[in-house]
């Protein structure tokens, strides 16, 4: 056998086992987040519980359906969605800059998400429904505009807009509005404990409605970073490289930015500002089945859900009857286990 | 900027772009790859349809016409040099094709032809710059070009990796393909080219057989160095030897 040949099946046995993994990490984060909480249940009591909505012959606890179905399931998918979608943006972003400390956030999302949130907030709408619409709608609008506004001064400042000048055009853009977040916050404390909270990021009450409102742009995002796989492998070996081997680099660029932004945006207006899931999930989706982006993706937007997942389960059950904003979670843990992969894997990102 | 640049470049046929830094060598390679639109004049490419104008064509048409090698490529993640050389594939099949047997052949070919069969699942992360730049070419010849653009293939190599990598492609311009390559070094132009081309502030300052073109007096005026041009021992081939101003008023050594 020649070793073109042999090239694939023992990389393939590889990334099939490490795709087994995010599968597994992803169904066991699932089902941990439906049997954790301030009332812990039993995995069999869960199972029964679910299974009663589907076969009429499975007796459950109706206390128990009612906590898995009503309260936990839809909260749970809400963050397992989020994480999918904040994984997979992170995935596209690290891949079109082709570097591994990019992340969702990148495009100046999360502030612009903020400064529409805090700015509904500060509009003080009471009726109910309405307000939490209001809080959402503004947020995932004002994380689009950060994100055009970002491509906007990128592609004018130079005469084409380059992949380093957007990264420098987020950061500009997302500390200024990181400036106007703080000056309403200065001016309007009435609220501050929604907005602390919305900053810091939680799924606590999230149930269907919120579903509904994340999984548009979450799909589609996903669905557009999966067509960008093959054109991101390309993209690998440099611009320049990757115009001559026929790929159009400015549809690519704007491809991702627009889905990257859409997925952080819909993560970012229901679950608040969450972070290191989207710089995480791709690293850990990295280990599981190396960097080709056709399996890649997929896998970070795996990881990402678990990780979001059990993040979730984490922050409702360490300090009962306390609910800790989910954000403080995935950074207490995230920040020291993205070191760890940092100095085991070096700065490149590239495994040593 | 270039100008009053006339050049044709025949299949089977290497030519050199000699010339000293900022002489037009990189732009002349991004106008005829079709980045770059001239500003007057035209880059014409010879396509199944005629002759095109280089700024016309798709990116996917063009990279089936034209392919580069450039010198700074590094490889941003750890592919397996089977993978990078199959992006190669690219301008055929798209964004969503696979490769198909058609193509996977042509990665094989590609992968024998450069010589890289043993190295195929290596991570091109790990391999030396010889290895890499086997790579980069291999990628190129996987593209099925008629044109190849090379950006100084031979630079940053050994010795022995420089003569590697020009006998591949000597062995290319033989199957057919055009090649121009840019380098530094003149006596590896002469080596390898059937002509030069010697750029000088964007101009063509003089074009033909490296016998002619290579000559002291047009090294001194162009390069402002002073050499001797003497004859390589197996071929109607120039050879310099530089006679820089402390050899040549003997005080030193």
């Amino acid at each position: 056998m020649s070793p073109v040949a042999q090239a694939r099946p023992g990389g393939a046995l590889r990334t099939g086992i490490g795709a087994g993994v995010a599968v597994l990490l992803f169904v066991a984060a699932l089902f941990g987040s439906l049997c954790l909480g301030a009332a812990p249940i039993a995995p069999g009591t869960v199972l029964r519980a679910l299974g009663s909505r589907f076969f009429r012959g499975v007796l459950a606890d109706p206390m128990a359906v009612t906590i898995v179905w009503e309260l936990r399931l839809a909260r749970t998918l809400v963050a397992g969605v989020s994480g999918a979608a904040l994984g997979c943006a992170g995935a596209v972003l690290q891949g079109l800059f082709r570097n591994p400390l990019a992340d969702p956030y990148a495009l100046g999302v999360s502030s612009g998400a903020s400064l529409g949130a805090v700015v509904a907030l500060a509009l003080r709408i009471t009726a109910p429904l309405v307000a939490t619409g209001a809080v959402q709608v503004s947020a995932f609008v004002g994380a689009l505009a950060a994100a055009a506004i970002v491509w906007a001064v990128a592609g004018i400042g130079l005469s084409r807009a380059s992949t380093a000048s957007l990264l420098l055009a987020g950061a500009a853009v997302g500390s200024f509005l990181g400036a106007l977040v703080s000056l309403v916050v200065t001016f309007d404390q009435g609220d501050l404990q929604r907005v602390f909270f919305w900053l810091l990021g939680g799924f606590g009450g999230k149930s269907w409605p919120d579903l509904v409102a994340v999984l548009p742009g979450a799909a589609i995002s996903i669905a557009v970073g999966m067509a960008l796989a093959r054109p991101l492998d390309i993209l690998g070996a440099g611009e320049e490289a990757a115009a001559s081997l026929g790929l159009e680099v400015r549809r690519t660029r704007a491809l991702a930015v627009s889905a990257a932004a859409l997925g952080a945006a819909a993560a970012v207006s229901v679950g608040g500002i969450i972070g290191f899931v989207g710089l995480l999930g791709p690293h850990f989706a990295r280990l599981l089945v190396g960097s080709g982006h056709r399996r890649l993706i997929p896998a970070a937007a795996a990881s990402g859900a678990a990780l979001l997942m059990a993040a979730d389960a984490a922050a409702r059950s360490i300090a009962v009857p306390l609910e800790l904003p989910v954000g403080i979670v995935t950074a207490l843990v995230g920040a020291p286990l993205f070191l760890y992969l940092l100095v085991r894997r070096g700065p490149s990102g590239v495994e040593r | 900027m270039l100008e009053n640049l006339d050049l044709e470049l025949r299949e089977g046929e290497i030519l050199a772009l000699i010339g000293p830094n900022g002489s037009g060598k990189t732009t002349l390679f991004r106008t005829l790859a079709g980045d770059l639109a001239p500003l007057a004049g035209s880059a014409l490419l010879e396509s199944s349809r005629g002759l095109r104008e280089a700024g016309s064509l798709s990116g996917r048409e063009r990279a089936q016409l034209v392919a580069r090698v450039l010198q700074s490529e590094r490889p941003s993640w750890a592919a397996s040099v089977l993978d990078y050389v199959e992006a190669g594939t690219f301008a055929r099949t798209g964004w969503f094709g696979l490769p198909g047997p058609k193509e996977r052949e042509s990665v094989r070919l590609a992968l024998e032809a450069a010589d890289l069969g043993a190295l195929a699942t290596r991570p091109v992360t790990e391999l030396s710059g010889g290895e890499f730049r086997r790579v980069l070419i291999a990628r190129a010849i996987a593209q099925e070009p008629r044109l190849l653009l090379l950006d100084e293939p031979a630079a940053d190599l050994d010795l022995g990796r420089q003569m590697d990598v020009l006998g591949l492609l000597r062995s290319l311009a033989a199957a057919g393909k055009a090649i121009a390559l840019s380098v530094h070094d003149l006596n590896l132009a002469a080596l390898i080219a059937d002509r030069v081309a010697l750029l000088a502030k964007g101009r063509l300052a003089a074009l033909g057989p490296p016998r002619e073109v290579i000559t002291a007096t047009t090294i001194a005026a162009v390069y402002g160095a002073s050499v001797l041009v003497s004859d390589h021992p197996f071929g109607d081939l120039p050879q310099i030897v530089h006679t820089p101003p402390w050899l040549r008023d003997g005080s030193t050594h």
